[in-house]
């Protein structure tokens, strides 16, 4: 990397941090907001809106939140519409629905209106593969309640369909909601407080969760992040606690709750911070919160590394959150890729913990937990594996249960999650959308197979999923996807061949084609593949002839429990 | 507040909104500012609005077009004076 562009990523992160104060205020103001002109290169996108109502004082701030996390909209907006005729030319990466649901109040009661809404979404969905957003009712009366009731529930009935919740904002604004004074010049009742929340909301939220998987892991220091004060100067009972800082704890924790790692990356003696944690029972997080830790004097560009390696992720899933500017412009220099949060002031910092992009506005997933806990288990398994005779021993000793699924609806989510956030063993980086994956589980000449593991030391919960489809003689692997969480326990293959095995007693055929495109980081899926078929894959992928008995030869040798679950 | 202050920060919202520069002492009417449509118009009013601190009528905001209406009235609404 050139000299220019090394000075080059730590002033853009800097200048990041300058923007914070502005992005993640209490009181948005949009002056500041206009001020804003992000002086590096960001990702465009395109955003189609539906809508009978302006989205232009949204659009014209939207800019900057975007931007924040490395983005910009390139819009097409549809006319004032309210019969919703989703006449909007051009491609979409994200489509919104903003609708001023005062409109219909007359003519539609809130179930009418929803039942209507929902033809409507699935008219889009039908045409558009993008991830839909719909914003809801800002107002909270009895009847924007139930309306907004109802838009959840279509949200689950839709593959794809995510609710913007306005309401909140709505919430939060109480009277100051709407203003009515520029209905008559413009149409729209927002108020200027509240299209400035929506443009934080989407810029920072919405819109990120649309286009990209979530962060996976937030490494913290300690010293002026998690307290006031530094610990190897003041000593723990030196440290100042206020509210401010037990609220931003808290949020971490929340954020663990729902499957993102914690770790610590501290310029700090090992002994000091054991003391710390033993002689301060008031901080929130413990010991036992983090999954990685890297407590050492030493520059944190090489423990973020370790951190990312422990975990088995990217730096780029990576938010690293310090007070020192000094800090990050090295850590953006040295570890380019992974995403920064300046923590200024505890107030700010558990603020913006609410809206940095990737970490809120994805769904609740039933491997969140599992997650967090799976990694805390691999440390015992590597011992496991260490003491261990063989392969074949270590796996007994492990009591692994493989569980296949075919075409399981309830697994949607999980799947796209799947195919969207895995690097490593990725044999194709489809990057399938919820809508691609609902299109692929009603195609009857597809399948695909979510597969579970479990073991005695954790549940994994959903770690692997082979797309599948049948194409004459051949099954064709479109993509295979096993989280690294799965990979050590030499499982690939009994994964592999147990789904093949599956899907080929229903789609039956004489060979199997591996479709395979290479990626930064998938040499694993490649390395797999060669073994599998007994030569590299190409630029079409690799075939072998499907021999039946190879399944019940794996098994023989392999002690894995396999069950296969039915429903939908 | 002075009127002075009162003008110079809604050219600034002005120069800021609209995305061009103003000649100083120079006024802006609606009608020659092609930029300054209906939608302009009411992110204008928004943003004065919050940088003053004050709320125009809503009456009035169809006949605040031009920069002098604008400070005319926003001046009036803080007293300044000056």
């Amino acid at each position: 990397m050139s000299q220019e562009a090394v000075l080059d990523l730590a002033a853009i992160w800097l200048r990041r941090a300058e923007w914070q104060p502005t992005l993640f205020a209490n009181e948005l103001r949009r002056l500041d907001l206009l001020k804003l002109e992000p002086g590096w290169p960001c990702e465009p996108f395109h955003l189609r809106i539906h809508r009978n109502q302006a989205f232009e004082f949204v659009a014209s701030v939207l800019g900057p939140f975007l931007a924040f996390g490395g983005r910009r909209a390139e819009i097409a907006y549809s006319d004032y519409d309210d019969s919703l005729a989703l006449h909007v030319e051009g491609r979409a990466d994200v489509d919104l629905l903003w609708l001023d649901f005062e409109r219909y109040r007359d003519r539609l009661a809130p179930r009418e209106l929803v039942a209507w809404l929902l033809e409507r979404v699935q008219s889009l969905r039908a045409r558009s593969e993008a991830p839909i957003l719909v914003a809801d009712c800002a107002a909270t009366d009895a009847a924007a309640q139930e309306l907004n009731d109802g838009l959840r529930n279509l949200a689950q009935v839709v593959p794809g369909v995510r609710i913007v919740p306005l309401s909140q904002i709505g919430a939060e604004l109480g009277a100051r909601t709407f203003d009515r004074r520029a209905a008559r010049v413009t149409g729209m009742t927002l108020s200027d407080a509240a299209c400035l929340r929506a443009a934080r909301a989407l810029g920072l939220v919405w819109l990120p969760a649309a286009l990209a998987p979530r962060l996976k892991a937030i490494a913290l220091d300690l010293d002026n992040t998690l307290y006031s004060g530094v610990l190897g100067e003041d000593g723990p009972a030196g440290l100042q606690l206020t509210a401010m800082h037990l609220e931003l704890q808290r949020k971490l924790l929340r954020l663990r709750e729902q499957g993102v790692f914690l770790a610590l990356a501290s310029r700090n003696e090992k002994v000091d911070v054991d003391r710390l944690f033993a002689e301060r029972p008031d901080m929130p997080l413990r010991p036992e919160h983090f999954s990685a830790t890297s407590i050492a004097f030493r520059a944190k560009a090489s423990g973020l590394r370790e951190i990312a390696a422990e975990l088995r992720i990217g730096v780029d899933a990576l938010l690293f959150v310090e007070d020192n500017p000094g800090e990050m412009a090295v850590v953006a220099t040295e570890v380019p890729g992974v995403k920064m949060l300046h923590a200024a002031d505890p107030a700010l910092t558990a603020r913006a913990l609410d809206f940095y992009p990737g970490l809120q506005g994805y769904p609740p997933g039933r491997d969140d937990l599992r997650r967090v806990a799976d990694v805390a288990a691999s440390a015992q398994r590597e011992q496991a594996a260490r003491s261990a005779q063989s392969p074949e021993a270590y796996l007994r000793s492990l009591e692994v249960v493989l569980t296949f699924a075919t075409n399981r609806r309830a697994d949607l989510e999980r799947l796209a999650e799947l195919s969207n956030k895995t690097n490593q063993f990725n044999t194709a980086f489809l990057r399938l959308s919820e809508a691609q994956v609902a299109k692929r589980l009603a195609d009857p000449l597809c399948r695909t197979i979510s597969v579970s593991l479990r073991d005695r030391l954790s549940d994994s919960g959903i770690v692997g999923a082979l797309f599948l489809r049948q194409a004459s003689s051949t099954l064709v692997a479109d993509e295979i996807v096993i989280s690294c969480r799965a990979l050590g326990r030499n499982v690939e293959h009994a994964i592999v061949t147990e789904a093949l095995r599956r899907a080929l007693e229903e789609l039956p055929a004489s060979e199997v084609r591996f479709a395979f495109r290479e990626g930064p980081r998938n040499g694993p899926a490649r390395a797999f593949l060669a073994e599998y078929a007994g030569r590299a894959p190409g630029a079409d992928g690799v075939s072998v002839s499907w021999d039946p008995g190879r399944a019940a030869r794996l098994f023989e040798r392999l002690p894995v429990t396999v069950v296969h679950e039915e429903g939908s | 507040m002075t009127r002075a202050e009162v003008e110079k920060s809604v050219r600034e919202v002005m120069q800021t909104v609209l995305g061009r520069s103003l000649a100083a002492g120079a006024d802006l009417r609606r009608v020659d500012e092609p930029a300054w449509d209906s939608l302009k118009h009411v992110e204008l009013i928004f943003t004065i609005e919050e940088t003053l601190g004050l709320q125009f009528d809503a009456e009035e905001l169809g006949e605040l077009d031009s920069l002098g209406k604008l400070v005319a009235s926003a001046a009036r609404r803080l007293g300044a004076g000056g």
